[in-house]
């Protein structure tokens, strides 16, 4: 709809989270935990089961002394050696970093983690918690949950992380944001007086100065729920939460003396103070006159977490424009994005007309295939239209699975999968047919055939379970149905070339055992009921090889095909 | 507006004649009975406001002209006369021929025709121009896209009016004329009636023009009979233990209050679940109307109220039927918990009107009105979209103060606030004997407790409305329970300074339930904590000089000042009365927007109506044409031989996208809530259905839905276009096992149905010829089983 871009709702969901109390859940638990934290300990995690619901809440806290020696790094570990973590990857981009610190302390916990998930499984509701570098630990657990969570209507777990450092690079981010359920399973409660959130972004941090620093690669990712004396707000377009908590480092620099003691932030009073807040009214009084809402949303944004306390509007406040801005490109390319059941219908019609020419081309004593190929009429020019609003389709289907993590990729491709083999079964033949028109070109199958053809071929494959169903059942239908294999008129092609090649007494050996290569293939399918009657039409191109072949070999050859053939059995094939 | 200029100056010339006529009937003293004066008056009047719609038969047809054809039809006319005159030239430089002289002398007249209907349209779109213009309310924001949507309002007008006429004519059978007091009565309808409509065409184009009129006038609903029901719903309170209600009747007044009262046990406003809250049994169908049809969703109630309401309902039955009979306007009121039974008596009423006439015709058709102050919430939004749809919903009238707690005490669980809400209500029950002090300890915690689950329920909402797309609210579901109450019908807000706001829209009003009750500082904490208690017993006192107050709505949400410092007056006033923060206001905006945008996405499917016309066109003409080849089009298109196969089969692709898109919007709720309820769609669907279904993908469910519901027949009892599906399904069965008598029954009974299909025609012949499929299974069925059958006479014929 399109009052998406209309508003701005920040506010109205940091409040939601914050009346709904779990702040103040999470955080008892990781302060009980801290209690109960051991001189010696590294770091600490336990489970509590929440009383009378379905609901448990694991909580991280990591010892305040290793806290500040880890802070000190910011080295980040590459993909490549984070074999645990590889399902994220997707086709495309496929390396990431994750920050060492957050990493070390994961692989102390990692195996007790595992058992305790493999014992849990996706059943029940979960909060994920933790304080700064447990934070951090709680979002890579979380990571590792999500990869177990496929089917739809498995309870979503829920990270929430307490002044946590940023922990991964662009990549990191763009493999977790690709996906919107992914994005919002993380909440990274951050507070203006707290540094650690903003540590690895900051330009005030004295490792920025040095050359090989990674201050700046760091980037965040999932909903940062910002908070100050003044109120909260949430935002979850990355590139607005790095200009916020770099102008948060700003606001506070200039009202600080520079170099003072780190100190671990306590969040129990900011959630206390946030939680008394709720039946207070706010400001109602914006100094300028702004009309446009969304500008309005984003003034109250700021104001609530302490930055723009001079209510400027957007002319004379950059970061309003320029949250503006991000607001407005984030929410369109949401709106951009690419929705398969969108157009499915428009596409069945495309189907439904290219069967229709099938049909018609049938009648006609020559398939549609060599139909098309010879573009004899008005008709066949049609067809060109609606192949491509159709190829258009799949292409952009296929590349939006490439694009998903291979978790979430693999349940979307099987929904589809019944579609694009249809598709691939019925196009690519006349893909197939543009490509051999022009004269002198081979080998279609290694030089000609388009990437998106390969992919829904190998999804068909590695789904595992075949589409059309038994041999009995398929020869039923075989006069309605496509035929399988869809390079299968490649092949044609080539075997035509190939007798080409022998009349003019080229290439003797290779080229005939390509040809016995092709006879066999043939039987194969044609025992399988695997294509379509429609090659033994008059007028098809395989009828053509096989006038040309029948020549070649002479009366004495003799294999399975060329007596189906000279029996005339194909005419009972159907 | 034309009309209703006409129609107010008609008013005044019947009045003047009136006066006239009453004086000379004085003057000839017996010469004329009441009962003839009045025959007389409904004999012209009626005729004459009939006579409009006739009058405007070309309004209706200027409709469905659409704008931008017919600006651009001159202009795509020339182009393409300019296009022949060039081949023409082209052609001439080659060959000279009669051809081209002909074609030349027809150029030149088109020129010439063109120019005079140019000139025509530019003289008569100025002139609907300027009407519009003067129709227009004067300094009305919201301008027209087009002055040919003048025709659209006036068309709209004269089907209200048409509406009413008929109604009229309905209940008015001549014979009973004779009956002064019926006439009277009647007529006295018929004038409401009319002034109903003409005050809703007015709201309807005023633009900011508000605090000068009095509530009566806003919500139609006399003053009197508020200030008397409220005082009854106080009243009621006082009744002892067994009687149920109070019935408050008046032989003079032509109104019968029935006043409910509340209960001060905290079991009777909370019952097992967390919010006290279940789902409407669908048997039997008390409340066959509380559900969202397309969806297949019931409304969820609060149990406690729904079990109080079902024990006071037999004792009133009669009471109520009999007040009907008495063609009384009826009136449910109750305050605090006896609001919610004041509204399912209302909703029962309604469920039950068209039965109350039916059993007898005579009976007044005037809807109840139903109103409550103070009242907690009742229902979920499915209850709300529910009555939207039947447009039930401007029946209730909800008064409440702007602090009152208990209006807001249901959007939290019970378990939160049980030991505070048990004192709280001990305070307030007014049959307590014994002084307390005030509660304000309590006051306070309930006050915390029930603002910060309001805050829940009131942000979430307010995410969906500004459209976030983020799933965290979604996912905060799983961990946190949000009360499913939502409000519905017309709120009345009291700011205690002497204004009224009247706010319509249901998503508006949960945002203002939480964000007026808001605090401006801590200091203000213990305060209004108390008065949130004490403010539930005010209505009366406040309510007192309800005719001395000022009213404003705040329906038109688009451009609320966002800041408290602008526009002191208007709505800025209002707005600030109701203490609503940038926040709460921006909240209001998106409200506002969402409704518009529901009305956007009604527009579009609305224009779609024409290709879904053409589509269902071609559908039934290629049965037709299957039919007159003796085969069925189902077969046909099986078989699916010919071009038309084809193209039908393209047009059923076609119609299915547009469906789908429609089932898709019901599905999120992104169409008006009155949708489902409209009669053109429900037939374009069963048509629809009748004619596409092959296999049975949800859409064809949401059409049968639609079609089950306006006919109030069972669930699942309209299945005559899966027929086909029916016939393969046991073709299937008889050819692959064989035996007959495994299948017998489901033969039987389909063969049943059948007979009932055709006799009601809802099957076509069709399925009877020779070479039907169904025919063609039919025959394979044994003998015995087939002479014996009763459908044989038709297969036979």
């Amino acid at each position: 709809m399109s009052q998406f871009s209309l508003f701005s709702s920040g506010i109205e969901l940091a409040n939601l989270v914050v009346s709904s109390g779990l702040l103040k859940l999470s955080w008892d638990k990781i302060s009980e935990l801290y209690t109960e934290l051991n001189q010696s300990e590294e770091i600490r995690w336990k489970v509590y089961q929440q009383p009378q619901s379905n609901c448990i809440i694991v909580a991280f806290v990591v010892s305040p002394n290793r806290t500040k020696q880890l802070l000190e790094e910011e080295e980040l570990v590459p993909s490549s050696s984070l074999p645990f973590f590889h399902f994220l990857r997707t086709k495309i981009d496929s390396s990431f970093s994750i920050s060492k610190a957050a990493v070390t302390l994961f692989d102390c916990v990692l195996d007790q983690l595992s058992s305790f998930k493999d014992r849990v499984g996706n059943s029940i509701s979960m909060i994920i918690t933790g304080h700064c570098l447990g934070g951090s630990v709680a979002s890579l657990f979380t990571l590792c949950l999500l990869k177990s969570i496929n089917q739809p209507g498995t309870k979503r777990p829920l990270c929430i992380t307490f002044g946590a450092p940023l922990i991964g690079d662009k990549g990191l981010q763009q493999a977790i944001s690709q996906n919107l359920m992914w994005n919002s399973d993380f909440l990274h409660v951050a507070a203006s007086q707290d540094l650690v959130p903003r540590f690895f972004i900051s330009p005030y941090n004295p490792n920025a100065m040095e050359i090989d620093s990674q201050i700046g690669i760091y980037k965040p990712f999932g909903i940062f729920l910002l908070c100050s004396k003044y109120g909260c707000s949430s935002l979850e377009d990355p590139e607005a939460v790095s200009e916020v908590l770099v102008a948060m480092d700003l606001e506070i620099a200039r009202n600080k003396p520079p170099n003072e003691q780190w100190h671990m932030f306590d969040y129990g009073a900011v959630v206390k103070r946030l939680m008394s807040t709720i039946s207070f009214k706010g400001i109602s009084q914006l100094s300028e006159m702004i009309e446009c809402p969304r500008q309005a949303g984003i003034v109250l944004q700021l104001q609530a977490i302490g930055l723009n306390r001079r209510q400027q509007s957007g002319d004379s406040n950059p970061l309003i424009a320029k949250l503006e801005k991000c607001e407005e490109a984030f929410v369109s390319k949401r709106k951009m994005g690419f929705d398969p059941s969108k157009k499915l219908n428009k596409r069945k019609e495309d189907m439904a007309k290219l069967e229709w020419y099938k049909k018609v081309s049938k009648s006609e004593d020559k398939g549609y295939y060599d139909s098309y190929k010879n573009r004899g009429s008005k008709k066949d020019l049609h067809v060109v239209t609606f192949k491509k609003s159709l190829t258009n389709y799949w292409k952009e289907m296929v590349a939006e699975v490439e694009r998903m993590p291979q978790k979430e990729e693999a349940s979307f491709r099987t929904r589809w999968l019944y579609g694009g083999t249809n598709y691939r079964r019925m196009v690519e033949p006349l893909d197939i047919a543009d490509y051999y028109k022009e004269n002198g070109k081979k080998d279609y199958k290694a030089n000609g055939r388009s990437e998106h053809y390969i992919k829904l071929e190998k999804w068909l494959e590695e789904a595992g379970k075949p589409l059309s169903s038994q041999v009995i059942t398929r020869k039923q239908n075989v006069s309605a149905s496509l035929t399988e294999d869809s390079c299968f008129w490649a092949h044609v092609e080539e075997a035509l070339i190939q007798c080409e090649l022998l009349r003019n007494g080229q290439e003797e050996e290779s080229t005939r055992k390509k040809l016995i290569e092709f006879e066999e293939y043939v039987m194969e399918q044609i025992k399988e009921y695997a294509v379509s009657p429609e090659i033994f039409l008059g007028g098809s191109s395989f009828m053509q090889w096989w006038k040309d072949y029948e020549q070649i070999v002479g009366t004495s050859y003799k294999s399975q095909l060329t007596d189906f053939m000279k029996s005339r059995l194909y005419q009972q094939y159907h | 507006m034309i009309i209703l200029r006409r129609l107010e100056f008609q008013e005044q010339e019947c009045n003047v004649t009136n006066n006239q006529r009453s004086k000379t009937g004085d003057s000839n003293s017996e010469s004329s009975t009441p009962k003839e004066r009045d025959n007389e008056y409904l004999k012209q009047g009626l005729p004459a406001v009939e006579g409009l719609s006739n009058e405007f038969t070309n309004v209706k047809k200027a409709v469905r002209i659409e704008h931008d054809t017919f600006i651009n039809t001159c202009s795509s006319l020339a182009s393409r006369i300019v296009e022949i005159r060039q081949l023409v030239t082209r052609c001439a430089s080659s060959e000279i021929g009669s051809f081209l002289k002909e074609m030349k002398g027809f150029l030149e007249d088109c020129e010439e025709e063109l120019k005079l209907v140019r000139e025509k349209q530019n003289r008569t779109m100025e002139l609907v121009k300027r009407t519009a213009e003067y129709y227009q309310a004067r300094g009305s924001k919201e301008k027209w896209e087009h002055p040919l949507q003048l025709f659209v309002i006036v068309k709209e007008f004269l089907g209200m009016v048409d509406r009413v006429c008929a109604d009229i004519i309905v209940s008015f059978p001549s014979q009973e004329m004779s009956e002064p007091f019926s006439v009277l009565d009647k007529r006295n309808r018929f004038t409401r009636l009319i002034l109903f409509y003409l005050r809703k065409g007015r709201e309807e184009t005023r633009s900011e023009t508000m605090a000068s009129e009095r509530l009566g006038e806003v919500i139609s609903m006399k003053e009197e009979v508020i200030k008397k029901a409220c005082s009854i719903a106080m009243k009621a309170h006082e009744l002892p233990e067994k009687q149920l209600y109070l019935v408050e009747k008046n032989g003079g007044s032509s109104d019968v209050i029935f006043g409910f009262p509340g209960s001060w046990s905290i079991s009777d406003w909370f019952s097992g679940s967390p919010f006290g809250e279940k789902k409407i049994d669908p048997h039997p169908p008390q409340f066959a109307s509380l559900r969202s049809i397309g969806n297949d969703q019931v409304a969820t109630v609060n149990e406690a109220f729904l079990t109080r309401f079902q024990a006071i309902l037999p004792q009133l039955q009669n009471e109520v039927g009999k007040a009907v009979a008495e063609r009384k306007q009826i009136v449910f009121t109750g305050h605090s918990s006896a609001g919610p039974i004041a509204v399912l008596m209302t909703v029962w009423f309604l469920e039950n009107l068209e039965k109350f006439i039916k059993s007898d015709p005579s009976t007044s058709r005037m809807p109840p009105i139903c109103v409550t102050f103070g009242s907690p919430l009742v229902g979920d939004f499915i209850f709300n979209h529910a009555l939207r749809r039947e447009s039930w919903s401007h029946y209730f009238i909800h008064f409440v103060m702007r602090y009152d707690i208990v209006p807001r005490v249901l959007l939290a669980p019970l378990s939160s606030l049980e030991p505070e809400l048990k004192i709280i209500l001990h305070f307030l029950n007014p049959k307590h004997t014994t002084p307390m002090p005030e509660p304000t300890e309590e006051a306070s915690a309930l006050y915390v407790t029930v603002m910060r689950n309001a805050s829940s329920v009131a942000c979430h909402a307010a995410c969906h409305l500004m459209g976030n797309t983020n799933k965290l609210s979604d996912t905060l579901l799983s961990f946190v329970e949000l009360s499913p109450y939502r409000p519905f019908g017309t709120y009345v807000f009291c700011t205690g300074d002497r204004e009224l706001v009247v706010v319509k829209n249901p998503d508006t009003v949960l945002q203002i339930l939480f964000y007026s009750s808001q605090l401006s500082s801590e200091v203000e904490g213990p305060e209004i904590a108390l008065r949130s208690v004490k403010d539930h017993l005010n209505y009366q006192s406040d309510l007192q000089n309800l005719e001395t107050k000022g009213v404003a709505h705040l329906d038109n949400l688009q451009g609320l000042p966002l800041s408290s410092n602008v526009g002191a007056a208007g709505l800025g006033l209002v707005l600030n009365n109701l203490g609503l923060s940038t926040r709460a206001r921006l909240c209001l905006c998106a409200a506002g927007e969402l409704e518009e945008q529901k009305w956007r996405n009604l527009e579009k499917i609305n224009k779609k109506k024409i290709d879904i016309e053409r589509g269902l066109l071609a559908l039934e003409g290629y049965k037709t044409r299957c039919e007159a080849g003796r085969l069925s089009y189902y077969d046909a298109f099986k078989l699916s031989k010919d071009t038309d196969d084809f193209n039908a089969n393209v047009k059923r692709l076609e119609l299915a996208g547009i469906f789908d898109e429609i089932k898709e919007m019901l599905k999120r709720y992104e169409l008006p809530d009155e949708f489902e309820g409209h009669r053109e769609w429900i037939d374009i669907g069963t048509r629809y259905r009748r004619i596409a279904e092959p296999g049975r993908p949800k859409r064809y469910r949401y059409t049968q839905r639609w079609l089950e519901y306006a006919l109030k027949i069972s669930a699942g009892s309209s299945g005559e276009s899966c027929f086909w599906a029916e016939v393969e399904e046991l073709c299937l069965r008889t050819i692959n096992m064989g035996l007959f008598e495994d299948v017998k029954a489901h033969i039987l009974s389909l063969e049943k149905q059948v007979d009932k299909w055709v006799q009601d025609r809802e099957l076509g012949d069709d399925i009877f010829f020779e070479d039907s499929t169904f025919v063609k299974w039919w025959k394979t069925l044994p003998q015995l089983h087939r002479s014996g059958s009763c459908i044989a006479k038709f297969i036979n014929n």
